[in-house]
């Protein structure tokens, strides 16, 4: 589902991210941890076509981000670690404004919205500006419109910020549900309980450098992710 | 604590001048240097304004009104002052982005609203600077003032400034108590906005009026003022040279300021944490229509315009102004034909029919700029840009939503000022064609020059709409390049070329010139642009 191959980014000296490669197969949940600055946030964004990138490729559905970026968007879904969304309009126009975009009939629009506004009790809100809605009222909008048009992959930023428990476990599950389906999910966090329990997959990223990357078994062994995480990060301070 | 606070607001706007906000970075010492300078010319042509205002007055009324004269004086400094900082008063008072972080600190509420109200003051000492010093330095060159004078002039200069401070928190309070029971507050600033220009104009173009029924009523006025404004009456005698009544004037202003603070003080924490009231609706499902990429961009292009007022008031008086020209025309319709009836029997008749499409075309391309609706519009994407770039769409679909709402809402309003335009000038078929061209191709010029212009220097890290709508580059070069445009070529004709061509083929020229580089601008952006956009 999606294929990133030797992926490098640098800003001026800085390289962001260095000769990454991930494969994410169809119904995996794989997530992405890494200190702050690891290149988790460049690398989602190079993978949702908002950032070039230097060199590499990355291949969603087999189509190349970089030959045929609208073709892939049509695929995906972005939900980034702060959603600024559009202010100016209210929670429906905005789902509407999304569901016009990706093509999405009326009524099968209507149907994911009351499905989704519901499970997340967003839906009594929907009429009301985007601009009076908390974070959290936005992180929930977010994530429905990312849901809006079934994409067959969702990168996600930190997507538990700002979630309450109920919220965060009903994405958990609708999470679990799109790759049941055979979708894929690719997100970062820096919840590592969450990441252990959730994820099929794990990748860790260090000064934008693939450390360790697979099964949440192979990587993990006997430990808890925290305590492998951690002693990778110690490996790098000594 | 005081010290401290007015320490921390000092060091706010040394940082507006020295640093960058938008780059997040520290001038250059030549960017300091050029910004003190704009700032310096922009205080200096305000002055001269005010120093014609007391040139109006001076011979008539020095050296037996002296007190009238500077009571003049002080009173164009108030209103000044008012004018210029009642907004912002209302914004450092009650808006100011630190004010819940500094109340968590053991801060008094009292001592906050004291470092505000000084901020304030200091905002209208500047105001009263500019606005009465003119009028005061013209008045000790002419009167040979001796050093007392002088410093008495200076004193109730800053007095002056104090009663206006006071004035203006009273003022900043009342705005937040309207703000607060304005159901829609876009619609509410928009209005309230467009009712202070007006009254801004009508004042600007009446102030000649007003000085001369000055002029004629003086005795009259003297008398109001004596009796029904004590305070100005006592400024104007105390500055011009009596200490007693100065003294009086500055018991009178520290006493006002005292009780302003007093009163304020007890509302002010109140007003402050209070959550604006939202009303809230319950979402009953309806089913939508479908619209398409294009349709649905821009609609989100009509939705960011309708709810910011920013927006609405920078990017589009032109909208606003075309139909209120063509009223204005229609009403006065009569009038018009009347004088070019009277050219027509002066025999200047085909004269007039030459040049009349000419000086309509330049017209109406001229209120046509009015509108910069593209010039701020990749700016306006801000933070929202990733949701733009991570969806499927053509990026020039995208632009050229941006170019259509700005044709949308100048070419309607253009085409109903052209229509009254040729019903009441009895246009003929082909001088509408010829105005109707030159004005519509100029409106789509303006819209690409716009979008280039912004493609080319976008500024996507603000704080707040009207800094993306108003301090930018792009929104400079859009409004004042197509005035360039227009002035040019308006010089080039009549100093160059009237002996030459006719001006309907000028005015052909003029619109062929249009029509290129407006094809010239689209090709770049629908490639180069693109590129950019893509690059953001």
């Amino acid at each position: 589902m999606l294929k990133i191959e030797h992926l490098t980014k640098t800003f001026g000296e800085k390289t962001a991210v260095d000769d990454l490669s991930l494969h994410i197969q169809p119904g995996e949940i794989y997530g992405f941890i890494g200190h702050n600055g690891a290149g988790k946030t460049t690398t989602l964004r190079a993978v949702a076509g908002i950032m070039s990138f230097d060199a590499g490729e990355i291949y969603i559905d087999g189509k190349s981000v970089r030959e045929q970026p609208v073709e892939c968007k049509r695929d995906l879904a972005y939900i980034p670690d702060n959603p600024d969304l559009y202010e100016f309009m209210t929670g429906i126009q905005y789902l509407n404004f999304i569901a016009d975009i990706f093509g999405v009939d009326p009524d099968t629009r209507a149907e994911r919205i009351h499905r989704y506004a519901d499970t997340f009790g967003l839906e009594k809100n929907l009429a009301n500006p985007i601009s009076s809605y908390s974070h959290g009222m936005k992180q929930k909008l977010a994530v429905i419109s990312a849901l809006i048009h079934a994409p067959k992959l969702i990168l996600m930023d930190e997507p538990f910020v700002g979630l309450d428990p109920m919220a965060s476990h009903t994405l958990k599950e609708i999470m679990r549900g799109i790759c049941d389906a055979g979708g894929a999910i690719f997100f970062s966090t820096h919840v590592l309980e969450v990441a252990e329990k959730l994820c099929d997959k794990v990748a860790i990223i260090k000064n934008g450098r693939l450390i360790k990357s697979g099964t949440m078994e192979e990587v993990k062994g006997d430990d808890s992710l925290e305590e492998v995480f951690l002693e990778l990060e110690e490996e790098k301070d000594a | 604590m005081l010290k401290t606070l007015l320490k921390k607001d000092f060091l706010s706007l040394i940082s507006g001048i020295v640093n960058d906000r938008r780059k997040g970075q520290r001038r250059s010492a030549a960017g300091v240097v050029v910004l003190s300078l704009i700032f310096l010319l922009l205080f200096v042509s305000v002055a001269a304004a005010f120093l014609g205002f007391s040139e109006m007055m001076i011979d008539t009324l020095l050296p037996d009104r002296a007190w009238l004269y500077m009571a003049m004086i002080f009173c164009g400094g108030l209103i000044a002052g008012l004018f210029g900082s009642v907004f912002t008063t209302y914004t450092t008072l009650y808006k100011a982005k630190d004010s819940q972080m500094l109340l968590c600190m053991p801060i008094p509420p009292r001592t906050l609203l004291l470092s505000k109200m000084v901020t304030v003051y200091l905002m209208t000492l500047l105001f009263s600077v500019i606005s009465t010093l003119p009028g005061l330095v013209n008045f000790w060159i002419k009167m040979k003032s001796s050093v007392g004078t002088i410093l008495l002039g200076i004193a109730a200069m800053l007095l002056l400034a104090l009663f206006t401070a006071a004035l203006s928190c009273i003022l900043g309070w009342l705005v937040a108590l309207v703000v607060r029971h304005i159901p829609n507050k876009n619609a509410g600033t928009v209005i309230a906005t467009l009712a202070f220009l007006i009254v801004y104009y009508v004042f600007y173009f009446k102030i000649t009026s007003i000085l001369q029924n000055i002029m004629l009523n003086m005795s009259s006025i003297e008398k109001g003022i004596k009796g029904y404004v004590y305070p100005l009456y006592k400024l104007g005698l105390g500055a011009a040279g009596d200490g007693l009544s100065l003294l009086i004037f500055a018991a009178i202003s520290i006493a006002f300021f005292a009780v302003v603070y007093f009163v304020l003080s007890r509302t002010f924490l109140g007003i402050v944490t209070r959550t604006d009231k939202v009303r809230t609706k319950v979402y009953t499902a309806t089913r939508a229509r479908e619209k398409g990429s294009f349709g649905a961009l821009l609609g989100k292009e009509f939705r960011h315009f309708l709810g910011s007022p920013a927006y609405m008031l920078n990017g589009a008086l032109g909208t606003l102004l075309m139909p209120v020209a063509a009223v204005f025309l229609i009403i006065k319709g009569g009038d018009v034909r009347g004088i070019l009836a009277m050219l027509q029997l002066e025999g200047l008749g085909e004269l007039v029919g030459e040049y009349l499409p000419l000086i309509l075309g330049a017209a109406i391309c001229f209120i046509s700029t009015m509108n910069a609706l593209t010039a701020p519009s990749i700016s306006l994407e801000g933070k929202t840009l990733w949701l733009t770039k991570s969806l499927p769409l053509d990026t020039r679909a995208l632009l050229r939503a941006k170019q259509a709402l700005h044709l949308l809402l100048t070419v309607i309003p253009a085409l109903i000022l052209i229509a009254a335009c040729a019903v009441v000038l009895r246009l003929s078929a082909v001088q509408i064609l010829r105005v109707g061209l030159m004005s519509i191709i100029f409106i789509f010029f303006i819209s690409a020059l716009g979008l280039m212009a912004n493609l080319l220097m976008p500024n996507l890290k603000w704080s707040n709409e009207t800094e993306a709508v108003k301090r930018s580059g792009s929104a400079l070069i859009s409004i004042f390049g197509s005035w360039a445009v227009i002035i040019i070529l308006g010089a080039l004709y009549i100093f160059l070329l009237r002996d030459r061509m006719s001006p309907l083929t000028f005015m052909s020229i003029a619109t062929g010139v249009f029509l290129v580089a407006t094809v010239l601008m689209d090709l770049w952006i629908e490639t180069k642009g693109v590129q950019r956009f893509n690059e953001l």
